[in-house]
């Protein structure tokens, strides 16, 4: 019964355990050196993580090169796996480790791959001995490379493990994996109410795991076949009065995780407390497991619960695109900025899923990878400039077009993208959004469009507030010892800025494999 | 089926934006070397290219017959039924207008190079000058509206871009970043419109090809069919997409940025604010004519605009003193001729008048540029009182820009016959909707009147510049705090005397003035028109009868104006006569029609309040809710800790009554 594509058991699946067995290995490595070796200690990282990156865009391309096309074409509902294993672990509870990939999950791979690899980057100073040359100079003060990095990679294994799993416990494990690192790194490298945020953020995830944990074992017991297999639990018809209650339960579970409006409260000051690479790791990969999760999980486990929700969770998604957006406005300090236009953001998501067609779900998955990579770029070039200016705050900066150019040029760019400007990511993923609102079915999800259509006004408003704010006008007048990026840093937002434009401009390949991933969801959706 | 000339359609705008990313890229480590001249010229060359491929566009183009040259790259952002290809397609108008963006981006790029010469961001200058001729090319090559908002997006960006190169200056009269941002605000509005447009037209008419659109309403049966049982889509789609069309075509009640954009180097306004970008909503108009044509409740709410626009434009246009700022109101009244000729349904007249337009305002900006220039970036007409008379070529390209613009001689004014084409396409028309009818005649007789405010505002600027200065040394003023971070042309100019600076600004002055009459005398012939009109309907000869009052009026007006604004006795004593008649700076013209005001009532008041009030609730009520549970968990653990007292019995007591409470239920349940 168990649908297991083709390519299972291929020596690839032990390259996809790899991802995740990597980070926790370089984590294990890391902790035998001696703290003091600051630059061995963030050299290692930085291998294992271009290690990662290699191994992921390599992944990427064989998947690319032959994916699985899933049989949907007479409303055949079996998500096609490549690279698959399975092996059970813990027969007691039926639970298996069983991973594999679909073209959802690769490029969610390859989007936390790259955005590891450029964080790692844009942390080079972090715990550097101030003193000598010029990145050093930079630096802050804390001597935590170590400790930093292990955490770092502990999250990426987690992150990593999530995208390759298709056993619910075993996805729930690795999802519990990245909460205790996340505390730490916010709690100790964080800035700002670093302890305050970082219980926050916490707390309320811990309440998403706990009804996500609900919500597996619901359907584990109700089944009937006491599997956690996705692959085996998506032929299973639930009872519709279980659909009623469970859907809610996970889509609001992995919605805390995902962003979803009104439970974005952690986000703002979680993201903006944290240390740089781990607000691009969190805004940018660790989100998006809250919307895959719905999309993967609820939506596709649970499609006659999703039929009844869905116009139900459409509203506090376009109160999110929009309120997001014009809290951002508000906002003084550029980090916090950046966290509610990923509110605004992320309710683009949950505005896609809530279609319930093909237009909307692609979009909200594009717009999950362009995010990812747009949200990660801002907060990495706001990082950099913060390094330099020792202030977030947009009052208190003005004119730096003059002395860090490089960085400003990206800063423009970067927030160009989060706009939706044409050619950028961001606007193949709104795109698709918004006709699939308009497509869909019901006045509501017209009206839902037209709201979020509005947002592009006001996403318009906050990023050019911040770049008339920090780079334009008159310079201040300490602005002239301010040095541009440094090449570590430059590589970093080049990566980045790279993804963002080929995923701009030509979509075509990616939406095509990603199309393919849905159908199944969508034939379950619609059976 | 992509033939060799196809792919010039692709080389067109990636030409220009391949040099826009090398000069992105390399511009800052040239300009450290100071090889200034490759920077500009690289761009110049890039342009330049763009210029000469477009010209083997011409034969298939404009001479051939009906034909038109498409390639076809597959799609771009596909789906099932949204299909947004990467079709770029050259029929007559495409043609034409591609010809237009090259010719005007190839010399104005490379009047920069002078203009710019000391500029030390120049390297960004260029690159946004080359990228948005490219978007340009891309918006008027696209086969679909998704692959134009790709360009209108592009250029609305490189404007931006342009309008805020001098991004430092942050003074009393002048903020360059809130002109920018003001800019790209106003465009965002008619963004938003836009795609709105597209999402109705799409779901109306199931496509968002143009080419496919337009061939479906020329089929015979095709039109009543297309609109069948989606009427109030299609009409909607038609006023949202007017709405993104006024404003980047600057109509109001969008009008607002064009003269704040002015802020920009001054080559920027002519190609970006005068020639080329400005038009792009006319083009979006021509493209989609047959839906106008279908809706006529949208053609009225154009003329209403447009007139409006018209009026705003020639009174503002008046009163300015910043050359800068003539020009800009004189191009909102010229655009709203355009629109007026749409309204009327006539893209034959629009067009050619946007190409009149452009030959006339180009050189009028470039010219003033030049003066601008060599008076170190003083811009205050009265300032300049006879700075002309050192400029030799300067002031002949300003007086046949001026002479152009006013359309005072057939065959020689660029702007006459194309006005005239405008008139009298609107005489012809009637404007009906919402239940109102307005005869073309009386329309012609307003619109005659308020246009011949042309011949008044151009030559009030000639008679300042080319007639008597106040004081001799009125030229050189302090402007040592001015541009001072922009630039070394400070240094690089001693202060005396205005004098012509640079051959490359002065080339293309003497180029232009040569074409501007050469497209004058060509407009008279109805074998340009037949070339223009290609796709835009029957050539109609003009009559004479009906261009006299015009030009009379028009030449009556340009000279006694000259006369007085020339002579600085004579034009204090008429500026002190019409003072009295100022409403102590309340009037609308200072004001600027209040067109300010309503912004900042209707859009950002509301956009404040709403900002303001949702970051209060976000502040106070959902961390207010949450710090709450906390207080509760903390309440309810310290209530549950008081139990752990430590002592047995107590533990002894609670497990007894738990037992209780467990049997009696048990008990009572079963009973």
């Amino acid at each position: 019964m168990t649908p297991v594509s083709t390519f299972a058991y291929s020596a690839a699946s032990n390259l996809l355990t790899l991802t995740w067995a990597l980070p926790l290995a370089s984590a294990a490595a890391l902790a035998l050196f001696p703290r003091q070796r600051v630059s061995a200690i963030r050299r290692f990282a930085l291998a294992a993580n271009t290690l990662n990156l290699i191994l992921v865009a390599v992944l990427t391309v064989l998947f690319f090169k032959s994916p699985p096309v899933p049989n949907t074409s007479s409303g055949g509902t079996e998500t096609m796996l490549a690279f698959a294993a399975d092996h059970e672990w813990l027969s007691v509870l039926n639970v298996h480790y069983l991973i594999g990939v679909d073209a959802i999950s690769i490029t969610l791979m390859l989007l936390a791959a790259v955005i590891l690899f450029s964080g790692t980057l844009a942390s080079w100073t972090i715990g550097a001995p101030g003193g000598t040359g010029k990145v050093a100079a930079l630096a802050s003060s804390e001597n935590g490379a170590k400790e930093f990095f292990i955490l770092l990679q502990i999250l990426a294994a987690g992150v990593f493990g999530c995208f390759i799993s298709f056993d619910l416990f075993t996805f729930f494990v690795f999802n519990e994996l990245t909460l205790i690192p996340t505390y730490l790194l916010i709690a100790l490298f964080g800035s700002g109410r670093r302890e305050y945020a970082a219980m926050k953020l916490t707390l309320i995830l811990m309440g998403g795991s706990a009804l996500i944990f609900l919500g597996i074992f619901g359907l584990y017991f109700e089944s009937g076949i006491h599997s956690f297999s996705i692959l085996e639990l998506s032929q299973v018809r639930f009872h519709p009065d279980f659909q009623g209650w469970a859907f809610p339960v996970l889509f609001l579970g992995f919605g805390i995780l995902g962003n979803m409006f009104p439970f974005h409260i952690w986000s703002p000051d979680g993201h903006a407390s944290a240390p740089t690479a781990v607000s691009m790791l969190l805004a940018g990969v660790h989100m998006k497991l809250g919307a895959y999760g719905c999309l993967r999980i609820a939506m596709y486990l649970l499609p006659e619960g999703a039929g009844m929700w869905m116009n139900v969770f459409l509203i506090p998604a376009v109160v999110g695109v929009v309120w997001g957006g014009f809290v951002a406005v508000r906002q003084k300090d550029l980090k916090y900025m950046n966290a509610y236009s990923s509110v605004s953001h992320c309710g683009l998501v949950f505005v896609g899923l809530a279609t319930l067609n093909l237009i909307g779900l692609r979009g909200a998955v594009l717009q999950m990878l362009a995010h990812g990579f747009i949200t990660a770029t801002v907060f990495a070039v706001i990082g950099m400039i913060y390094q330099r200016t020792h202030t977030r705050r947009i009052p208190d900066m003005s004119g730096l077009m003059r002395s860090i150019p490089f960085l400003s040029v990206v800063f423009v760019i970067a927030g160009m993208a989060a706009l939706g400007l044409p050619g950028f990511a961001g606007f193949a993923a709104e795109l698709n959004i918004f006709l699939g609102a308009f497509a869909a079915a019901g006045t509501l999800a017209r009206m839902g469009a037209v709201l979020a259509v509005l947002s592009i006004i006001v996403s318009a408003i906050y990023i050019l507030r911040a770049v008339n704010g920090v780079l334009h006008g008159p310079p201040k007048e300490n602005a002239a010892v301010l040095s541009d990026a440094v090449p570590v840093e430059k590589i970093a937002l080049l990566t980045l800025l790279a993804a963002i434009l080929v995923l701009g401009l030509w979509p075509g390949p990616v939406v095509h494999r990603i199309d393919d991933a849905l159908m199944p969801i969508l034939n379950n959706l619609k059976r | 089926m992509n033939s060799g000339l196809s792919w010039t359609l692709l080389a067109l705008p990636v030409v220009p934006a391949a040099s826009a990313l090398v000069l992105a890229l390399c511009g800052g480590a040239l300009l450290k070397k100071n090889l200034y001249n490759v920077v500009g010229g690289l761009a110049t060359l890039a342009a330049g290219i763009s210029f000469v491929l477009a010209l083997f566009l011409i034969p298939a183009g404009l001479l051939g017959t009906g034909t038109s040259v498409t390639l076809d790259l597959g799609s771009w952002i596909a789906t099932e039924s949204f299909y947004a290809g990467l079709k770029l397609n050259a029929d007559s108008v495409g043609t034409l207008m591609v010809l237009l963006v090259t010719f005007f981006g190839f010399l104005i790029t490379g009047y920069s190079v002078g203009y710019m010469r000391n500029d030390r961001e120049q390297g960004r200058f260029f690159a946004s000058l080359n990228l948005f001729v490219a978007s340009m090319l891309v918006l008027v090559l696209a086969d679909n509206l998704v692959l134009i908002f790709l360009g209108w997006e592009g250029v609305g960006l490189c404007s931006y871009l342009l309008i805020g190169h001098y991004w430092n200056e942050r003074g009393k009269d002048q903020d360059v970043p809130l002109a920018a941002f003001r800019a790209f605000f106003v465009n965002r509005i008619g963004d938003l419109l836009f795609l709105l447009g597209v999402f109705f037209l799409f779901a109306a008419f199931g496509t968002i090809s143009l080419s496919e659109l337009s061939a479906r309403a020329a089929s015979p049966h095709g039109f009543g069919v297309m609109f069948a049982g989606r009427e109030w889509m299609a009409v909607l789609a038609a006023f949202l997409l007017l709405g993104g069309a006024f404003a980047k075509s600057a109509q109001a009640p969008l009008h607002v940025w064009l003269a704040d954009a002015m802020a920009g180097p001054t080559p920027v306004s002519a190609l970006i604010h005068a020639a080329t970008m400005v038009t792009a909503g006319i083009y979006l108009v021509m493209r989609l004519d047959w839906l106008f044509l279908a809706v006529p409740q949208a053609r009225f709410l154009i003329a209403v605009c447009a007139l409006v626009t018209l009026v705003v434009g020639a009174f503002m246009a008046l009163t300015q003193n910043d050359i800068k700022k003539i020009l800009a109101y004189s191009t909102l009244s010229n655009l709203a001729l355009m629109f007026l000729a749409l309204a009327a349904g006539s893209s034959r007249a629009a067009m050619l008048h946007l190409f009149g337009h452009a030959f006339f305002k180009a050189l009028l900006f470039l010219s003033a540029g030049s003066v601008i220039f060599s008076a170190h970036h003083e811009q205050d007409a009265r300032k300049l009182g006879g700075v002309l008379k050192s400029l030799p070529v300067t002031r002949a390209a300003f007086w046949i820009g001026c002479i152009g613009g006013a359309g005072l001689i057939p065959y020689l004014s660029a702007g006459f016959f194309t006005k005239e084409a405008v008139l009298e396409s609107v005489r012809e028309a009637t404007f009906n909707g919402f239940g109102l009818g307005v005869s073309g005649h009386v329309l012609y007789w307003i619109v005659l009147g308020v246009e011949s405010l042309s011949a008044l505002y151009l030559f009030r600027l000639l008679g300042y510049l080319n007639g008597e200065s106040r004081e001799k040394t009125a030229q050189v003023t302090d402007h040592s705090a001015h541009h001072g971070a922009h630039g070394a042309h400070d240094h690089a100019h001693d202060h005396h005397a205005p004098h012509e600076s640079s051959p490359a600004i002065r080339l293309v002055l003497i180029v232009l003035s040569v074409a501007a009459p050469l497209f004058a005398w060509l407009s008279g012939t109805p074998k340009l028109t037949a070339w223009v009109t290609g796709g835009l309907g029957e050539w109609e000869p003009m009559q004479w009868a009906h261009v006299a009052p015009f030009l009379v009026l028009n030449i009556v007006l340009a000279g006694v104006t000259y006369v007085v604004f020339s002579a600085v006795s004579r034009r204090e004593a008429v500026l002190s006569a019409l003072g009295s008649l100022r409403w102590g700076g309340r009037g609308p013209l200072d004001r600027k029609f209040w067109f300010d005001d309503l912004y900042a009532a209707v859009i950002v008041l509301p956009l404040k309040v709403i900002a303001w009030v949702l970051r209060l609730v976000v502040e106070n009520v959902f961390i207010g809710l949450l710090h709450l549970a906390g207080l509760i968990g903390r309440g309810a653990s310290r209530l549950l800790r008081r139990q752990q007292t430590g002592y047995a019995h107590h533990y002894a007591a609670a497990i007894l009554l738990f037992l209780t409470a467990a049997a009696w239920i048990l008990l009572w349940r079963r009973g």
